[in-house]
């Protein structure tokens, strides 16, 4: 064999899929001087991807998913190794069947899939085989291939080779990586040593081993997977070709079967879960099949047996048809079942492509290529980066928690709302205990306990009567609450109390601190010497928040950060304490993310200073219609106009502690927030909460804040609303775009140039009534039509579908947000909505920012 | 007709065996479980007489740890009807002991009234490899014994079996009740069908905790020898590769030049 270089432009280890297209996009970028290693041999290397079912479903399960496979597909087309079955996802249950009708809604919105929902008898022409007493139906998915994954991976080598870019090495294992202060610098194998400051780890279930190498770690953990093979089938033997009828899958016992030639292959999720240590992998010599091909535990397959035996009495009730094949498959799994990839925080130079299926390897690889390439990440790979995770979502605790239960609700109808619940309880709020006494319902963002809504505000229930838009179905009613509602009308005609102790906070300080976060903002923030006026808050003025009004240093501005194509990093509030000390404030959802952003660009001369406060400061929301008398109250502060102008910081006491009043008008109206040392938290809380009383002042839940009053006002989640390439433009917040330079800027002017081609808009139900009568409430992620049933498309492609839902209790009605093509993107468009296969007549409220309910006369500033 | 095979739980080892830190048994951290090809035949077998004849029971016997009842649930699932768990702690036995549990149970099974024409077992164990059990099992019951076994056909109340022997094939006939030990090849065992995994599960095992009879052999430890690092050459890729594999194989002496 040849010898190992002495240096490389970019080593990759691994040569299952996922190394193979990435030195196959590396090479087609331009990189040349590649080496790849792998300890196994070539084609089958003895990694997961050698003994994979190797399905692409089409559609996947969710729009970013979907995404990643159709571009993979693309791929394997085109190197010829993949071969379209058709899946069919059976039905057992009625609710089942209701949530096929569902996700073909959703199928609609993410490109043109063919997806029907098919009848036993339907079913029973498509595959003669299967005993349809069982079931009530199936969703068949036609695009659903196959691909030969080695095969892939062998011909990405070849084609990398053959460009003259790539040397790959089989049978070559990697004892260490180098790394020298925080960069690597090579990497040990048993057959030398090679140097190269770029190391991209592809190393699969091995994942863990390898980062650890370099001191680094990857949170994923290696896990099972059981797969039978039983054959002959008599029914195939006299088939031709190699599989001639759908994959199937069966979500209630949560297997699938498919055809091999003549035999009938049986993978499971049915098992119980099955975590494995990366350091328990055998050895390539010390294994009885490959490394990754356990051995069986067969009383953990009978269930599965028992089903497919159910389904398939034809075929498998036969003594002659033996289970030849069975493993305890090892592959990837992460705590939110998604890839992780991108740099290591740890190591500069060392890169890692983990849990990564065969269904998206090329997309990954070729997203991954740009980045490294580039040096800059595609915003659509962003839930795929691996910045994502907090430091408690990177304990070996927490990932083998989530990754028991992520497994264990692997074919669960899948709940836009759904609350997980292992490994609760990382991080609590300084007035935890306080929000438990209250009733609080909690949710888990970002490792904290969030209240939707607090049981103590029950009675609220009486004062509002049927304007807290009760919802009978149990899915539309699931993780909510009619007493959210209530909050939220509270809100309204008294105040909000809220506890925002959640939310990511990162202190900025030193002499270039203003004016380096003025570079990376889309409003100004002003620069070192405290330059503040008119032209300030440039996009921010139609947010209605905290833009521009407040002149002098100390001010509040509410801004987003861009990425350099003009994609939404993260809307941030940025508060200027003193000169050269600011705070940047966002969601708790927002922490890993804005952390990771900022410190990428964190000048490297030391004039500005990053620290990550969260949990460290407490912070309350004082929000609502009394919300000025409510400050006013607590604080003892002139709160009116033109004292406390929107942007304002001031100082203040609140039951004995030391608080910076904030102006943010965060919901729309008139809205403080109070920031105070964590351990100030529970007496502040106490205060406001006291000084609430006489003036109706509630605490509210998340539900009422984050969603219903934001959208009656017209104001943009971050995770919901920044999603699909939309951008500032076209989510109707984006105003004059100021001279100076920042970051995204010259993006943003492109889409500004461009125009909108389509507009978020705020569009009311206006008949909720099913088929049955019962009103049905739309959660999200349904697609918008027109009267017609016509799915709407945008002039870039782009299909409309809901991104926000939620109540407008103040109007008694259910809103929607969506972007809609610029053509009906105008207030009293008659539109459509469907929901689980039913369209419910809709109308637009509001085009762009626009607030459906505007503020009450006594609130407005 | 019935016939009680024997089988023995040994890890399933890859290309390479390491051992535990006593030294005493193979480290099976990574390892699956089975039986030996050998046995694998005996059980297929037994199944095959016993269908054949047209009636009987086949029993599994095996000696072992508690996890060993996996072991005979395969057997039960490619067809065996009837399986007895001899419950170890795990520790290992020497054969005149293993071999003293096992008469115990034919007899046991006498003195119910069920009385085994036929007790098979593989040749050897695949990991102790004694070639003793069958024996010793036959002299204390006092019934003919073979060993090797490659062809076996029951003719009425005798099998004629067949065997490789240093002068050629041997065929022998053997009056039953008798003793057996089979190898690799008598058969080609089948692989468990989904109903007969099924119905395995629900077969109950008879399980006992035998009385370990002392004085036999003792191991002190294993040792793995010196294993010769391999070594592999790739020739090349594709077609191109062709004139070097012709090249390498008429340097082994595979094909004439
Ligand atoms: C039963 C089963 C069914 C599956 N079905 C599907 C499916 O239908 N569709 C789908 O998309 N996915 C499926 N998967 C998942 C899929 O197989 C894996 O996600 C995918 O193959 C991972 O590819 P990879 O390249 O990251 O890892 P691997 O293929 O495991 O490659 C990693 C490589 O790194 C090498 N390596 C590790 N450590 C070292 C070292 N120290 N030195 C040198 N080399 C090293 C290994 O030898 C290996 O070749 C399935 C998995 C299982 C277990």
């Amino acid at each position: 064999m040849a010898d190992l270089p002495s240096r490389a432009r970019a080593i990759i280890i691994g040569g299952g899929i996922m190394g193979s297209a990435l030195v196959h996009h590396l090479a087609l970028q331009g990189w040349s001087d590649l080496v790849l290693v792998d300890q196994g041999p070539f084609p089958n290397t003895g990694g997961s991807t050698g003994h994979s079912s190797a399905m692409v479903w089409l559609p996947e399960a969710s729009r970013v998913l979907t995404a990643a496979s159709v571009d993979s597909v693309r791929q394997y087309k085109e190197l010829g190794v993949h071969t379209t079955v058709g899946g069919l996802d059976l039905g057992r249950t009625p609710e089942r069947i209701a949530d096929y009708r569902r996700r073909i809604g959703f199928i609609r919105t993410w490109g043109d899939f063919q997806a029907a929902l098919l009848s036993p008898a339907e079913i029973r022409a498509l595959v003669p085989y299967l005993d349809d007493s069982v079931l009530l139906g199936g969703l068949y998915l036609p695009s659903t291939g196959v691909v030969d994954a080695i095969r892939a991976g062998t011909l990405m080598r070849e084609a990398a080779t053959a460009a003259g870019a790539l040397q790959a090495f089989p049978l070559t294992e990697v004892l260490g990586i180098d790394v020298d202060q925080d960069r690597v610098t090579g990497i040990r194998t048993d057959r030398g040593a090679i140097r190269s400051d770029v190391v991209i780890l592809c190393g699969g279930v091995w994942g863990p081993k390898l980062a650890a190498m370099a001191g680094a770690s990857v949170p994923f953990t290696p896990g099972i997977q059981q797969l039978v093979s039983v054959g002959p089938i008599a029914a195939f033997a006299n088939l031709p070709g190699e599989i001639d009828f759908p994959i199937i899958r069966d979500s209630d016992p949560r297997i699938y079967a498919r055809r091999v030639g003549g035999d009938m292959e049986v993978g499971s999720a049915g098992h119980r879960p099955m975590l494995w240590d990366a350091d328990r992998i055998p050895s390539l010599a010390e294994a009885t099949l490959t490394p990754t091909e356990l051995p069986f535990t067969a009383d953990d397959f009978d269930a599965s047996l028992e089903s497919a035996l159910e389904l398939f009495p034809s075929l498998f009730d036969d003594e002659r048809a033996g289970i030849r094949y069975a493993i305890n498959g090892l592959s990837s799994m992460s705590a939110d079942g998604l890839p992780i990839i991108g740099e290591q925080p740890e190591v500069r130079g060392l890169w890692s492509a983990n849990r990564v299926d065969i269904k998206m390897a090329p997309a990954v690889a070729r997203t991954l290529a740009t980045w490294l390439v580039r040096g800059m990440p595609e915003t659509a790979l962003q839930p795929f980066d691996l910045a994502r995770f907090l430091p408690h979502e990177r304990e070996t605790s927490y990932v083998k928690a989530r990754a028991t239960e992520m497994w264990t609700r692997m074919y669960e109808r899948l709940h836009p709302a759904r609350e997980l619940s292992s490994a609760r309880d990382q991080r609590h709020s300084p007035v935890h205990d306080r929000l438990v006494a209250l009733g609080a319902q909690l949710g888990e963002q970002a490792g904290w306990e969030i209240p939707k809504w607090y049981a103590a505000n029950e009675p609220l229930l009486d004062v509002y009567g049927s304007r807290v838009l009760p919802r009978s179905h149990e899915w539309d009613a699931r993780w909510w609450s009619p007493i959210a509602n209530a909050e939220h009308l509270a809100l309204r005609d008294g105040a909000g109390i809220e506890d925002l102790s959640s939310q990511a906070m990162f202190e900025v300080t030193g002499p270039a601190a203003a004016a380096w976060l003025d570079g990376l903002s889309v409003s100004a923030i002003g620069g070192a010497e405290g330059a503040a006026g008119g032209a300030e808050g440039a996009a921010g003025g139609a947010e209605g928040a905290a833009g521009g009004a407040a002149a002098g240093p100390r001010r509040a501005v509410r801004t987003w950060l861009l990425d350099p194509a003009g994609g939404v990093v993260d809307d941030v509030l940025v508060v200027r304490v003193e000169a050269a000390r600011l705070l940047v404030l966002g969601s708790p959802a927002s922490e890993a993310r804005l952390a990771q952003w900022l410190t990428r660009h964190l000048p490297t001369d030391g004039t500005v200073s990053l620290h990550n406060a969260t949990g460290a400061w407490a912070a309350l929301g004082a929000w609502g219609g009394h919300a000025r008398e409510l400050v006013a109250a607590a604080t003892g502060l002139d709160v009116g106009e033109p004292a406390f102008p929107r942007g304002g910081v001031w100082d203040a006491g609140l039951g004995g502690a030391a608080v910076l009043v904030v102006r943010t008008d965060r919901l729309g109206g008139p809205g403080w927030e109070l920031l105070l040392r964590a351990d100030d938290g529970v007496r502040a809380w106490d205060a406001l909460v006291a000084a609430g009383g006489p003036l109706g002042g509630v605490p509210v839940g998340s539900i009422a804040t984050a969603t219903t009053v934001r959208l009656e006002a017209g104001l943009r989640s971050r995770s919901l609303d920044y999603v699909g390439g939309y951008g500032l433009v076209e989510a109707g917040v984006a105003g004059p775009v100021r001279e100076s330079p920042f970051v995204g800027r010259d993006a943003l002017l492109a889409q500004v140039a461009a125009g909108p081609a389509a507009l978020l808009c705020t569009l009311g139900v206006d008949d909720q009534r099913g088929p049955d009568g019962e009103a049905r409430f739309m959660q999200g992620g349904e697609p918008v039509t027109t009267r017609d049933d016509a799915i709407l498309v945008d002039a870039r492609g782009r299909r409309s579908f809901v991104t926000s839902a939620g109540s407008a209790p103040t109007l008694g009605r259910h809103l929607l947000t969506a972007y809609l093509p610029v053509e009906h993107a105008r207030v009293g468009a008659p539109l459509a909505v469907q929901y689980f296969g039913m369209p419910y007549p809709v109308t637009v409220l509001a085009v762009g920012s626009d607030p459906v309910v505007e503020p009450s006369p006594r609130t407005r500033a | 007709m019935n016939i009680l095979v024997c089988v023995k739980r040994v890890p399933a080892t890859g290309g390479r065996v390491t051992l535990t830190g006593d030294g005493l048994a193979i480290d099976a951290r990574f390892l699956s479980f089975t039986i030996s090809p050998h046995e694998e035949c005996a059980v297929e077998e037994a199944v095959r007489l016993v269908e054949a004849s047209g009636g009987g029971t086949t029993t599994v016997l095996t000696l072992g740890a508690e996890a060993a009842a996996d072991q005979l649930r395969d057997a039960l699932a490619v067809g065996m009807t009837r399986a007895i768990h001899l419950v170890t702690d795990g520790e290992d036995w020497d054969p005149m002991a293993t071999a003293a549990a096992i008469v115990g149970v034919v007899r046991a099974d006498a003195a119910e009234g069920f009385d085994h024409d036929l007790v098979l077992f593989g040749n050897e164990a695949a990991d102790s490899g004694d070639y003793q059990v069958p024996i010793r099992v036959a002299a204390a019951l006092d019934r003919p014994w073979l060993t090797g076994v490659k062809g076996l056909d029951v003719e009425g109340t005798s099998v004629r079996a067949r065997r490789d022997g240093t002068r050629g094939q041997e065929v022998y006939h053997v009056p039953l009740p008798a003793v057996l030990a089979v190898r690799e090849g008598l058969n080609r065992p089948r692989y468990p069908s989904i109903p007969g995994r099924l119905r395995a599960k629900k077969v109950a095992i008879m399980a006992t905790r035998p009385e370990r009879q002392v004085g036999g052999p003792t191991m002190i430890r294993l040792r793995v020898p010196d294993e010769e690092d391999a070594q592999v050459h790739v020739l090349g890729t594709g077609a191109e590769a062709a004139p070097a594999v012709v090249d390498l194989l008429e340097s082994l002496g595979l094909v004439n030049p």
